[in-house]
């Protein structure tokens, strides 16, 4: 029985080691708008690619108190913020968060996102394990990662 | 969550028709139906405003809220690339009001700071709860509180950009998910 339990470990072990878990992930172009005056809440675009199957589960931000992945949902019309259990990536498809979609959205931001500065983000997947992202904080008027 | 999606689908037929109409800019609403009035609501100065304030100019009317962190700053900084592609003469009668869905926490101040970022012709506009409510439904505007995990909330509401001529009267729909040369170019048809 401990033999078995010790056979596994060495096979995760070796599985993990065919697929390290930073070269199954790659996060790009990672940037979000600074902050209105009073905001203290923002939202973090960015892509995705997995060459391997593969589920963003979770994300949290060193700079906010919290972070959530959020859809905002066009209907008629209508616009709707939704949370998001997590995102599939399907093996080698790039995953797109972008303006009127996908957010990571950061609540209880610690210090306001100004115009030139960085961030951080960590993006928890179900296989390759939590990778790290700078973003770039661009002007409040932009429209994508070069303002 | 089960609640306020029910809610959306109430509020989504009203605005399914208004979207309807957009893509046909030029053709008046059906019968019956008339978008904007007055209105009694206050500036990002502090000062008390109506639809008089803003005659014999071209409004593109926006509802939506500062802590919005997606929708609303997308939508404006497209209205501000749209009007960037305007010429001077163009951009000088023309108002984009940006009105609350959220005065709990839109306040002058707060809404009046807000929308200088996106260009010289935004003015935020909020109001009471009671001041507001009449404003939402001569637009056949919704908007619902919305609770977020951590507690805090977010706002469903419409995004769909009213174009109001000089006269007050509804003329068109601007689509939130258009480009910037596109909007300019609809704006410009619309007779702005
Ligand atoms: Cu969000």
């Amino acid at each position: 029985m401990a033999n078995m339990r010790v056979a596994a470990v060495a096979l995760s072990l070796a599985a993990g080691m065919v697929l390290p878990a930073a070269a199954a992930v790659q996060v790009s172009g990672a940037w979000a708008r600074a902050t209105a005056p009073g905001q203290d809440e923002g939202a973090v675009y960015l892509s995705v690619t997995s060459t391997t199957a593969d589920r963003l589960t979770a994300v949290s931000s060193p700079d906010a108190g919290m972070a959530m992945l959020h859809e905002t949902t066009q209907m008629g019309g209508m616009s709707s913020m939704q949370d998001m259990d997590g995102v599939a990536l399907p093996p080698g498809k790039t995953v797109t968060f972008a303006p009127h979609g996908m957010h990571i959205m950061l609540m209880d931001l610690k210090h306001p996102l100004t115009a030139g500065s960085v961030i951080g983000v960590d993006l928890t997947f179900q296989k390759a394990g939590t990778v790290h992202a700078q973003v770039k904080v661009e002007k409040i008027t932009a429209t994508g990662p070069q303002g | 969550m089960r609640r306020g999606l029910l809610w959306l689908l109430g509020g989504g037929v009203v605005v399914l028709g208004l979207a309807a109409a957009a893509l046909l800019p030029r053709m008046a609403m059906p019968p019956g139906i008339t978008i904007g009035g007055p209105f009694a609501l206050v500036d990002g100065d502090g000062h008390a405003v109506s639809e008089r304030s803003y005659a014999g100019l071209w409004k593109l009317v926006y509802f939506g809220y500062t802590h919005c962190p997606d929708a609303c700053p997308t939508t404006l900084s497209t209205i501000g690339a749209a009007m960037d592609k305007l010429t001077p003469g163009q951009r000088r009668d023309i108002r984009v009001l940006f009105i609350t869905v959220d005065p709990g926490r839109d306040s002058p101040q707060v809404i009046g700071s807000y929308v200088k970022a996106f260009g010289p012709e935004f003015i935020g506009l909020t109001g009471s709860p009671a001041a507001l409510a009449p404003v939402e439904s001569s637009y056949h505007v919704y908007a619902a509180r919305h609770a977020l995990k951590d507690g805090d909330y977010a706002m469903d509401h419409s995004s769909i950009i009213y174009v109001m001529a000089p006269d007050g009267h509804f003329v068109g729909l601007l689509d939130d998910n258009l480009t910037p040369e596109a909007m300019a170019k609809k704006l410009v048809a619309l007779g702005a």
